[in-house]
């Protein structure tokens, strides 16, 4: 009897072991403040040397060098910030560019490469309407076109589409109401929950589970086939940390009209821990982003100061 | 084969050419603003409008005439339920930028949150006003603003970008704050605004804002305007009002419910349709058909109870044209009120008969159908079509008639008979009677008046008091009521506020506009030839002469009734006895105020008179002035605004260590009109007895706090009235100077008084007065323009300052002293002689 118990503790004490992955923050710093503009959605580039981000509207790039504590201007191109991708090696900037007519009305989408440090620009693509550009594990650079899925090699060949079939990378977008998914090259249309509304779908860096959030619902992680896996709860802008074991969030409340405050949270993969990494009253965090080694996060505040926040990842 | 292809194609042809499928290509994504029914989805209890429905609605008319038009439209929500309720913003922009539309517009409708009314229409864009992040968001704000202002015939309409508009530094509208495309977010109206929240609640008006919003995509776009045009319009009872607060004349007026509106073209060889609408029985009496050719058309109008009326309009492609129409009831006239009152007494030629009728009344038909018995000549007046005036100056006095108004009197329109009996059955007659008054040909009365004449010691800023038995002609007072300082026969100017009190009496109240001097003697002269309403002046001079007293008390105020005051105060009702709970409240009144102050409290009571026992009590319960304690040995005061009652009044105040104990002033006959000081000298006239309270003592026991003001009543008094109260205070028995922010006893002027003594040796006292709170320098200089002394150099709040100058260091001679404020300058000399 007295050995039962012992070993039953050893066990509870392994797996609480075993669960405990530690987040915790070290310290915040605020980047950018009113007197350098109002900047917002920021994201570190893969080495973590520049710190990008848009202005209201998603209108234009910048980018805070971490060196020189400089913000430097990148882009003033329209649409440019909204989901805005480095490229693996870091070396440069995909994103998609609204073209509009004379008179302001939108004509177009172009799909750009911008080199970081030479500014050499690349046009990839030019259409009626792109989505926004995603960058693959396996470097390859994705995004559709009408109902077409892109594929582009990057470096030299970027210009050169891939044939689907041989593309192994998973990667989910929103196509009326549900959730497409291209894995292992073919293309699946999935509904988790049914009918409902799905929005902020994404495909874990391992590319075997799925992130999304249903409105009126929640977010949930499912795998590839919309098998539910983690009911994660009220979780907006949800992005998975690079090592795929935690989902960083904003909690965001408003009134029907006006935000009234917002903040970051993160839980475990698992569904099983829930850290808090801000808790301000009179500030908005807003739209978390990690850097690419997971010890930071990037987000704005609704007043459109950047911010940094490092943690302590075990 | 052929045929039948070429009939299709026509079709489709024709569809094409009605709507021009010219969105075609453009995605619009529509966001039904909040979603669901829970307290953040605005709802209005009166009217029963959820905002997050009339939101929905709106979206889905304008998603299936976009869809006509050819667009491709995305909706945020095509229900209302719980789980549109929990949609955060930052998902409706997420989803918006995933579909990646041309165009985001957010539909939402107005509220103040507050008693203010307004009814106007609002657009708003990202950005600021002149820098939109968008520059053809603001175009298409103002393109909407237009349009929704057009249909809805809003106040005004306003465009904003939200930086601007909520002064944020970056996007303020939760909608706005992740979108990558331009957006407006349009508050149509003010669903707070009664009559507005019920047109809110009906479909037609709801497509009809839709249909607005779409022309505004149409222009967006550059696109051909509409080919078709918009009848719309309301329906209401021009006699019948509401309820509720209207902006416009035409919103005080009833809608018609359950309206029927028939729609054919005014060509009769034209062979459409006639087209029905048939309104709901919310309130609106609003109508309206869409998509109509241009041309004319006849509109026939018919509601339950009200007689068929018809319009003829004219439609032009994409305009809206309105046909509103009053329709007139079937209910035959009657008369609505007669003022005065049957039965009361009339003076000739000063009071007049008003009549109201129910209806716009045909003019010659009433006038011939008014008569007098005893027969005597009567005069007309029409005020407007529905209210007659009857002179009476032909009456003679003292003598009773009856008025009638014979069926012959018919209402404009139909011609109904009027309704003398209002049982809904035209053809009987109205009477009334009255009785003319004695004729007055009395002078008015002076009643009381205060300071009495030879009265002392009367406190600096005295309220002067005069009452007189029945109305005055305030313009023959003018002039004839002033306050003379004896000493100089300098008049002095007075503020005057004149109240007629119940129509039988009447009182003057006057404040001097200057804090009178000390000790000095004045007088208080009523001219004759002050007149009543009737012409008959006063025939003697009354003069009234007082003194003042030598200082000036200090004050602890414990409350001066400004805003927010009401907070330390509870109803009477909580601790009374002997009253009706009814007649019974206390609340802040802005029109019994004390000269000087924006409010005083106003007490109305109103008693039980088959009680045995009566006391209303009006306690302070907490706040700052429940914690401000005064000595048992000074002065307790308050102005009060009596009611000349002869109910009674007194003061209560807490005493004991622990303030547990509570004693009364002796009663006070309220017999005064208007304002008083009225002054509870603690030490001189001890405390009046509370009968069956065992907290009091009869003696006041160390440091005191208020506790309530205490009214009762006497049988035979009246049984309901008010009054008023103001700057309740102690007035300390030790005297000093003036407190800063005392306003009452705040120095008038600016002066530099000379030194005392003077010459002097080796110290003088140099005196000075500062009306207002300023920087101060009072500095010494020998004749030779140096500077001896420095005595003060420093900001001063307002008051009276002494200042000792001590001279042992400096030698025999002339020295001159100069004061410098802000807005005053002078300079005088002193002897120190040694």
């Amino acid at each position: 009897m007295k050995k039962i118990s012992y070993s039953f503790f050893i066990v509870v004490f392994l797996s609480s072991l075993l669960s405990a992955q530690k987040l915790s923050v070290i310290e915040t710093v605020k980047i950018t403040d009113k007197s350098q503009g109002e900047f917002y959605f920021p994201k570190l580039s893969p080495d973590g040397s520049r710190l990008f981000f848009t202005s209201a509207g998603f209108k234009g790039l910048w980018y805070y060098d971490m060196q020189t504590k400089k913000v430097v201007p990148f882009t003033e191109e329209t649409g440019a910030g909204y989901e805005f991708a480095f490229s693996n090696d870091g070396k440069s900037v995909y994103y998609r560019v609204d073209n509009f007519d004379k008179s302001g009305l939108r004509t177009s989408q172009t799909m750009v490469q911008k080199n970081i440090q030479t500014k050499q620009l690349q046009v990839l693509e030019t259409a009626n309407e792109l989505s926004a550009p995603r960058m693959l594990l396996s470097d390859k650079l994705a995004y559709t076109s009408g109902s077409r899925i892109m594929m582009k090699a990057t470096g030299a060949g970027l210009k050169k589409s891939l044939p689907q079939n041989i593309a192994n990378d998973a990667v989910a977008y929103i196509e009326d109401m549900n959730i497409v998914v291209y894995a292992n090259g073919s293309r699946k249309v999935i509904a988790p929950l049914g009918k409902a509304n799905y929005i902020w779908p994404s495909v874990s860096p391992d590319g075997t589970r799925l992130l999304f959030r249903v409105a009126g619902k929640g977010s949930y992680i499912s795998d590839l086939d919309g098998n539910i896996l983690v009911e994660l709860g009220r979780a907006s802008a949800p992005k998975w940390s690079p090592d795929g074991k935690w989902i960083a969030y904003m909690v965001d409340r408003d009134n029907g009209t006006e935000v009234t405050g917002s903040d970051i949270y993160a839980v475990s993969a698992d569904g099983q821990q829930r850290i808090q990494l801000t808790s301000t009253d009179g500030n908005a965090e807003m739209y978390p982003e990690w850097s690419s080694d997971g010890k930071s996060i990037v987000y704005h505040s609704n007043d459109g100061s950047i911010y940094l926040m490092k943690l302590q990842n075990q | 084969m052929k045929k039948q292809l070429l009939a299709v194609l026509f079709l489709l042809f024709s569809a094409s050419f009605l709507f021009g499928q010219s969105l075609s290509g453009i995605k619009i994504y529509i966001n039904p603003g909040h979603g669901g029914y829970t307290s953040n989805d605005r709802h209005i209890l009166e009217t029963d409008y959820w905002e997050s429905e009339g939101n929905l609605t709106r979206g889905l008319f304008l998603r299936d005439i976009l869809q006509k038009l050819g667009a491709t439209v995305i909706m945020s929500r095509v229900t209302n339920t719980e789980d549109d309720d929990i949609q955060p913003t930052s998902y409706i922009a997420a989803r918006a930028n995933t579909y990646n539309p041309d165009y985001f517009h957010s539909i939402h409708s107005n509220a103040t949150g507050t008693s203010t009314r307004v009814n106007y229409t609002l657009l708003l864009f990202q950005g600021t006003t002149t820098s939109p992040t968008y520059p053809l968001a603001k175009t298409m704000a103002g393109y909407i603003g237009n349009e929704i202002l057009g249909a809805h015939r809003t106040t005004t309409r306003d465009i904003a970008g939200d930086f601007t508009f909520y002064n944020s530094t970056g996007p303020y509208l939760g909608v706005f704050v992740g979108l990558k495309m331009p957006g407006t977010l349009s508050e149509s109206s003010f669903h707070d605004y009664i009559p507005e929240s019920w047109r809110l609640r009906n479909q037609a008006y709801l497509k009809h804002e839709a249909w607005a919003i779409a022309k505004a995509f149409l222009a967006y776009w550059g696109k051909p305007p509409l080919t078709t045009g918009i009848i719309a319009g309301i329906l209401r009872d021009p006699d019948l009002g509401v309820s509720y607060t209207s902006l416009t004349l035409q919103d005080a007026k009833k809608p018609v419910n359950s309206i029927k509106v028939t729609l054919k073209p005014a060509d009769a060889l034209n062979t459409m349709e006639p087209v029905v609408y048939e309104g709901d029985n919310l309130n609106n009496g609003f109508f309206m058909f869409d998509e109509l050719t241009p041309g004319q058309y006849k509109l026939y109008y018919e509601a339950p109870g009200y007689f068929r009326d018809s319009s003829t309009v004219t439609v032009q492609a994409s305009k809206n044209t309105f046909a509103d129409k009053d329709l007139l009831s079937t209910v035959p006239p009657f008369v609505v009120s007669v003022s005065p009152a049957s039965g009361d007494s009339i003076y000739p030629g000063k009071e007049d008969i008003v009549i109201s009728f129910s209806r716009a009344m045909n003019k010659a038909s009433v006038e011939s159908a008014i008569s007098v018995s005893p027969k005597a000549p009567l005069t007309f007046t029409w005020s407007s079509e529905k209210n007659l005036t009857v002179a009476t100056a032909g009456l003679p006095f003292m003598t009773d008639f009856t008025l009638t108004i014979g069926a012959g009197a018919q209402e404009k329109s139909h011609g109904l008979s009027l309704d003398g009996n209002k049982d809904g059955v035209s053809g009987d007659i109205y009477t009334c009677s009255f009785r003319t008054r004695l004729q007055d040909l009395s002078a008015p009365v002076l009643e009381t008046v205060y300071p009495s004449d030879n009265m002392e010691n009367v406190e600096p800023m005295p309220l002067i008091n005069i009452s007189f038995n029945e109305q005055i002609n305030t313009s023959t007072a003018s002039g004839r009521i002033k306050l003379v300082r004896n000493s100089d026969q300098k008049v002095l100017a007075l503020k005057a506020n004149y109240l007629p009190v119940d129509g039988q009496k009447s009182v003057f109240c006057f404040f001097p506009v200057d804090t009178l001097m000390e000790n000095e003697s004045y007088s208080l002269i009523i001219s004759s030839g002050i007149e009543d309403l009737y012409k008959n002046p006063t025939s003697s001079e009354k003069v009234y002469t007082f003194k003042t007293g030598s200082k000036l008390p200090t004050m602890v105020y414990i409350d001066k009734f400004e805003s927010g005051f009401t907070a330390n105060w509870v109803s009477p009702l909580t601790y009374s006895s002997g009253i009706t709970s009814a007649g019974t409240n206390f609340a802040s009144s802005s029109i019994y105020r004390f000269y000087g102050s924006s409010s005083s409290m106003l007490i109305n009571y109103s008693w039980k008179k088959s009680a045995s026992s009566w006391l209303l009590r009006e306690p302070l319960i907490g706040g700052a002035p429940k914690n401000v304690t005064f000595s048992n040995s000074g002065i307790l005061q308050a102005y009060i605004f009596g009611d000349g009652s002869n109910n009674k009044f007194r003061f209560c105040v807490a005493d004991g260590s622990d303030f547990k104990g509570l004693e009364v002033s002796p009663w006070y006959t309220i017999n005064w009109i208007g304002w008083r000081l009225l002054s509870w000298d603690m030490q001189r006239e001890g405390t009046g007895t509370w009968d069956g309270n065992t907290s009091s003592n009869g003696i006041l026991d160390g440091q005191l706090k208020f506790d309530s003001f205490q009214l009762s009543y006497i049988p035979g008094n009246p049984e309901s009235g008010f009054i008023c109260l103001d700057n309740l205070r102690a007035a300390k028995d030790s005297y000093m100077g003036v407190e800063e922010g005392d306003e009452d006893l705040r120095p008038s002027n600016y002066s530099l008084a000379q030194n005392y003594p003077n010459p002097f040796n080796p110290s003088t006292t140099l005196s000075y007065k500062l009306p207002e709170k300023s920087f101060v320098s009072l500095k010494v200089f020998d004749l030779l323009g140096r500077e001896v002394a420095t005595l003060v150099n420093s900001e001063q709040g307002a008051g009276s300052y002494k200042v000792e100058f001590n001279a042992s260091n400096i030698p025999s001679g002339i020295y001159l002293y100069m004061l410098r404020t802000d807005n005053f300058q002078e300079t005088k000399k002193m002897v120190l002689l040694k």
